[in-house]
């Protein structure tokens, strides 16, 4: 066999097991043919074969991919009518009015009187060719909305969940590395945040807002800097315990008794064996922020119309007619909330499992 | 162009080292089926016959042949016991020796079946247990020992509750049931026979029989092996609530404590009535050795009982466990990596390495004449406390990774004394005396006595 | 000794007088101590070395309750040699290791290296002297970064320090490499991907990337396999006579510490109960519980049934531990006096030094 020339024993040596094998220089030792047959998984094959094992974080994968998809291409391709231009194709409606004339004769007679309306906006419309969805109360495309709409939820999401790791990870970095009296502040401001009511703060934050007159576009960016600075402490205290876990590892140890440096401790170190924690945290709060956005804009205190975001096409639902008779205006919105929020809890699921190291085997 | 040429040369390397992905899916599929397959095996229903057996040695209390567990994992099958066979004789110590994934403490989870399953599954091979247990009758129930006076006359007394007080009739009379015999802890007595098991036969169900009650288990961890939240006592109570039939709580206390006595803690009152965290490792140790003694067990499996301790306190459980067997006229079947725990310890050795036997024999025979050149080399390299020499012997290379052993000599690479023999088939094992056998080529020849000789 | 004893023993111990002035007379010879100047031979000189971490405090942060883990330990250590400290759990030994290097900062006491007392070194100023000493772990599992290759982690050190220019370091590496048994291909793989004796051969070939005089080997090998452990004592040896290192080696196991040590400390409860060289402890062990240590270790000879000291109970708290001695809860030869006065750490034999009333005392 091939092995053979790797035979370290010459067949020369008689064998005696008692024979001390003295000098045998370790490299010697090293790789024998035994090991190298032997093939493990990388470690991101490893991975994402503990991700794809779990079949519902594949559903959140494809809801999440369809829902990014749907937002930004659909769009292009379904151009027809425009987030904020209402339909103006109305159809003619004949209405009529009824006259008591009394003719000279005395007899009275019933006069109806024809009047042709012709609607400036195509209101209400029924889902259909024209409208896939049917329009909403100002004649506007739900369809079309929708897909702006879930533009607007998901990037605001997107935003405030990466302003709240940044805070998170520097302050809970800060608290958790150097302890003592900085940890102690940093913590305290977190209970303090902790305790603090966020909806009705933001509540209150709204009709400020209203009161200073801000146009609707901008408002629901002031809103979720509002949430970013209400949200941060769960981050830091998740990345601080972390960290405290990780520095008295013994590989910590090793690189203060390598005399590296502080930063070069936390950003080469620590940070990298935060990130697989961070990033299921950052999953799973992308499905809160949602939720978020969606009931400050259903409160009225988001995005406004005619600017369209899941939540205030939600918020539609205040008028009790639309409640009960169109669904078609109500329920798509409501439906891709409950999709984009299951999604984001799948796939974070699904990535904790992942890259848990405790779920190695 | 020249860093062109590198990088590709980087990139065969990993994807020889890594598994791809067609490979990884062709696993996976692969596993399901046998774990599949497996588990349902052990959900199953069975009648009694299906699983009793009979011992080959009627001397022996356990007996495992050819036993194969594997771990059915992402990068291959891992043969973790493959092909084991070894017995315990009764009232004997038997000792595995070996070193981190040799397969020891497997082949002690596949008696106990605790195996952690889909992954870890038995795959073939027998585990006969000559288990004593309850007689039955017809409907399940254990037939009890009544203690009648001379004459033979049944004697009747007083039922009591769990709490010790007399049960009322309804008139408010107590209730009298006939006299049971009591052991001397005052445990009931009902009637033994014995039967042999097949364990890796046995439905995962009816495991509750031999488990705790039949095969005590003690772990390595003291420390995680005891459930903080509950008394020591509640926790030895528990077993003897659960093993004995009809046992009142003032019996079980009266048990515990006797047992807590046994393993030699001074104040077993004290000890009854504290929580886990309130101990030391050795004492915890000796609370778990007498929680494993509290079913009566007939095998006591020690699973690594003194890696986790200091070697003063070593000592003492060592002592403790050799003065039990003789106590409690059970067997031990003793799991450990140190030569020395299993010298002092054991009466027969069993040698494991990559999952399979490479030697076993009584304990005189594996140190004064090892065979195998593992275990020789595995004496050689520990250092001894009246060595003077200045290097130490050292068996080189790594204990190989157990996925997709090939057919030859596991300990081929590491081996100093190769032979054109051993890139040939796996080497069968050879008897060398009426207790000695060795998985060696060295000694596969038309003369092992020779060959042994001249070692 | 005996008429000694049982004088000492006559004496009141109650007084409480008594015993602040014997506290006062050892910290004066203490400071009197600490004025000499560090031995010229030795490249670690530890004086009179305390670490203690609290583990109570009141709201004012007084702290209550101290956990010693160290409690005054001296040692000299000459360059080249290897010094073993032996221990049960709890003893702190570990503590001391890395309260040597600094890893610590240590309570009170001295530690000479290379002449300078690096005990009151700020952190800026150790790290210049991080190179000259290092350190090897216990847990080969926890002590690699799990997210970087073998490659990045040897090369970490090199590139900070700037031990060779950046041109060559991955020359230097795979050098470094090959003397720990490493195999060139290993430098692009993961730490995970490994066994636990080559683990520990990466954390060995880590700390000798930056060229360090003084290794602190804390239990290096005890979580390795029998056949593993004698390949990386081995290796540590060889190291030791091509590059000259020192070590402090910490275990718990004797007979590897009896192999690869020229003195020997024994510790119990944070204070070194004896301490010598290699022969004269193990030839003449005056502590009992030395004595206890030794015969505790399983002998592989199945025939020879040893009859052994076997120590009654547990080690007790560090955090409480019993005053006078501190091991007569468990001494085999335990008298009155050891219950009441903490025996003196005396040289009995030259260099071999222990601290047990069992001696007599020459005044």
């Amino acid at each position: 066999m091939e092995e053979k020339d790797n035979n370290l024993f010459p067949e020369t040596e008689e064998f005696n097991p008692m024979a001390e094998t003295e000098g045998v220089a370790p490299i010697e030792e090293g790789e024998k043919p035994l090991d190298r047959n032997v093939r493990l998984m990388s470690p991101g094959r490893m991975v994402a074969r503990r991700f794809f094992r779990s079949k519902l974080s594949i559903i959140g994968l494809v809801m999440i991919l369809a829902l990014l998809l749907f937002c930004w291409f659909g769009p292009v391709f379904y151009s027809r009518w425009d987030e904020r231009i209402p339909d103006s194709n109305g159809q003619i409606e004949y209405n009529y009015k009824t006259f008591q004339v009394e003719a000279a004769d005395g007899t009275t007679y019933e006069v109806r009187q024809v009047i042709e309306v012709r609607k400036g906006t195509n209101t209400f419309a029924p889902p259909g060719p024209d409208h896939l969805l049917g329009t909403d109360d100002s004649g506007l495309d739900v369809f079309v909305r929708l897909m702006y709409g879930g533009r607007v939820s998901l990037s605001i999401s997107f935003i405030a969940v990466f302003a709240i790791t940044i805070i998170g990870v520097i302050l809970g970095g800060i608290a958790g590395y150097f302890g003592g009296w900085v940890d102690n502040v940093i913590m305290r401001l977190c209970d303090i945040l902790m305790c603090l009511p966020g909806l009705p703060i933001l509540l209150i934050l709204g009709s400020i807002l209203d009161a200073m007159e801000v146009p609707g576009e901008s408002r629901i960016y002031y809103l979720m800097i509002f949430l970013t600075i209400f949200s941060w402490a769960g981050t830091a205290r998740l990345v601080r315990g972390q960290i405290l876990f990780l520095r008295e590892q013994e590989y910590m140890v090793a690189a203060e008794a390598m005399g590296f440096s502080t930063s070069r401790k936390i950003f080469k170190h620590l940070v990298p064996n935060v990130l697989p924690q961070l990033i299921v945290s950052m999953t799973l709060s992308l499905g809160s922020m949602i939720l978020y956005e969606a009931s400050l804009s259903y409160l009225g205190l988001g995005t406004q119309a005619p600017n369209a975001s899941w939540g205030t096409m939600v918020n539609l639902t205040n008028n009790e007619d639309i409640l009960r008779n169109y669904f078609n205006i109500w329920g798509p919105p409501g439906i891709c909330i409950i999709i984009a929020v299951l999604g984001f809890n799948f796939v974070g699921d699904g990535l904790r499992d992942a890259l848990d190291p405790k779920m190695r085997r | 162009m020249n860093f062109k040429k590198k990088s590709d040369d980087s990139a065969k390397k990993s994807e020889k080292h890594y598994l791809s992905g067609k490979e990884i899916r062709a696993i996976a599929k692969e596993n399901n089926k046998v774990m599949r397959r497996l588990e349902k095996y052990k959900r199953r229903k069975a009648p009694e016959e299906e699983f009793l057996g009979e011992m080959k040695d009627p001397a022996d209390i356990l007996e495992v042949e050819d036993l194969h567990s594997y771990f059915f994992t992402d990068q291959g099958v891992v043969k973790a016991v493959n092909g084991v066979t070894f017995s315990v004789p009764q009232g004997s110590t038997v000792g595995i020796v070996g070193e981190s994934g040799c397969g020891k403490s497997v082949t002690s989870m596949s008696i106990m079946r605790l195996l952690q399953g889909p992954q870890g599954q038995i795959y073939s091979g027998s585990i006969r247990f000559k288990s004593y247990d309850f007689k039955r009758d017809e409907k399940g129930k254990p037939i009890p020992i009544w203690d009648d006076d001379e004459n033979g006359e049944p004697v009747y007394e007083e039922i009591k509750d769990r709490h010790g007080k007399v049960k009322l009739d309804k008139n408010g009379k107590p209730l009298t049931e006939r006299r049971q015999k009591r052991d001397r802890y005052g445990t009931k007595l009902y009637e033994m026979e014995e039967k042999v098991f097949d364990i890796a036969k046995m439905p995962t169900k009816e495991m509750y029989r031999l488990r705790g009650r039949q095969i005590a288990m003690i772990f390595q961890e003291p420390m995680t092996s005891l459930n903080p939240v509950f008394t020591i006592g509640n926790q030895l109570d528990e077993v003897t609530l659960l093993h004995v039939p009809g046992a009142t709580k003032e019996e079980a206390k009266r048990r515990s404590i006797e047992m807590l006595n046994l393993v030699g803690i001074a104040m077993p009152e004290r000890v009854y009535n504290s929580y886990p965290h309130e101990l030391s490792g050795g004492m915890r140790q000796r609370v778990m050795i007498a929680m494993a003694l509290e079913g009566n067990p007939r095998l006591i499996i020690a699973d690594e009982p003194t890696t986790a301790l200091d070697v003063t306190i070593q000592a003492q459980i060592l002592d403790l466990l050799r003065g039990l067997k003789d106590s409690i006229n059970g067997s031990i079947l003793l799991i450990t990596h140190d030569l020395g725990v299993i010298a002092e310890m054991a009466d027969y050795v069993v040698v494991m390495y990559a999952g399979r036997i490479i030697e076993q024999g009584t304990a005189s025979e594996i140190f004064h004449h090892p065979m195998h050149p593992y275990t020789i080399g595995l004496q050689k390299s520990k250092p001894t406390m009246d060595s003077e020499s200045d290097s130490l012997f050292n068996i080189p290379g790594n204990v190989p990774n157990p996925i997709d052993m090939p057919d030859y000599c596991y300990f081929r690479e590491r081996c100093s004394g190769c032979k054109e023999m051993c890139y040939g088939e796996y080497p069968k094992m050879v008897q060398v005396s009426p207790t000695h056998w060795v998985a060696c080529h060295l000694y596969g020849g038309e003369n092992p006595k020779e060959n042994a000789d001249e070692n | 000794m005996r008429t000694e004893n049982a004088n000492r023993e006559e004496l009141d111990f109650d007084d409480a007088a008594e015993a602040v002035k014997e506290r006062e007379l050892r910290e004066e010879l203490v400071r009197e101590e600490e004025a000499l100047p560090p031995d010229p031979d030795a490249l670690l000189e530890v004086r009179h070395l305390k670490k203690f971490f609290s583990l109570k405090k009141t709201i004012t942060g007084r702290t209550t309750v101290w956990l010693r883990a160290v409690d005054d330990v001296s040692f000299k250590l000459k360059a080249g040699e290897t010094i073993g400290i032996v221990g049960e759990s709890g003893c702190g030994k570990t503590t001391l290791g890395r309260t040597v290097l600094k890893l610590h900062q240590p309570t009170d006491g001295q530690i000479f290296f290379e002449g300078q007392d690096i005990a009151k070194f700020k952190p800026s100023k150790m790290r210049g002297l991080r190179t000259k000493m290092q350190i090897i772990f216990q847990d080969p599992y926890s002590s690699l970064p799990p997210r970087s290759t073998v490659g990045g982690i040897l090369s970490e050190p090199v590139k900070v320090h700037k031990i060779v220019p950046k041109t060559e370091i991955k020359d230097y590496v795979l050098k470094i490499m090959e003397q720990c048994g490493l195999r060139d291909y290993y430098y692009e793989r993961y730490p995970h991907e490994f066994s636990g004796g080559q683990r520990q051969r990466i954390c060995i070939a880590r700390a000798l990337t930056v060229q360090p005089k003084l290794v602190v080997c804390d239990e290096p090998v005890s979580a390795l396999d029998v056949s593993i452990q004698a390949q990386i004592i081995n290796l540590l040896r060889r190291l030791q006579t091509t590059m000259g290192f020192t070590y402090m080696f910490i275990s718990h196991d004797l007979s590897v510490v009896k192999h690869i040590s020229d003195r020997i400390g024994v510790m119990y409860l944070g204070s070194m109960v004896e301490f010598g060289d290699k022969k004269s402890i193990f030839t003449n062990p005056l502590h009992p519980y030395t004595q206890a240590l030794f015969s505790a270790v399983p002998n592989p000879n199945p025939d020879v049934k040893m009859q052994r000291i076997v120590l009654n109970g547990d080690i007790p708290s560090p955090a409480h531990p019993p005053k006078g001695c501190k091991f007569h809860t468990r001494c085999p030869k335990a008298m009155e006096i050891c219950a009441h006065i903490t025996p003196e750490y005396r040289e009995y034999e030259p260099g071999h030094f222990a601290a047990c009333h069992c001696y007599p005392q020459e005044d």
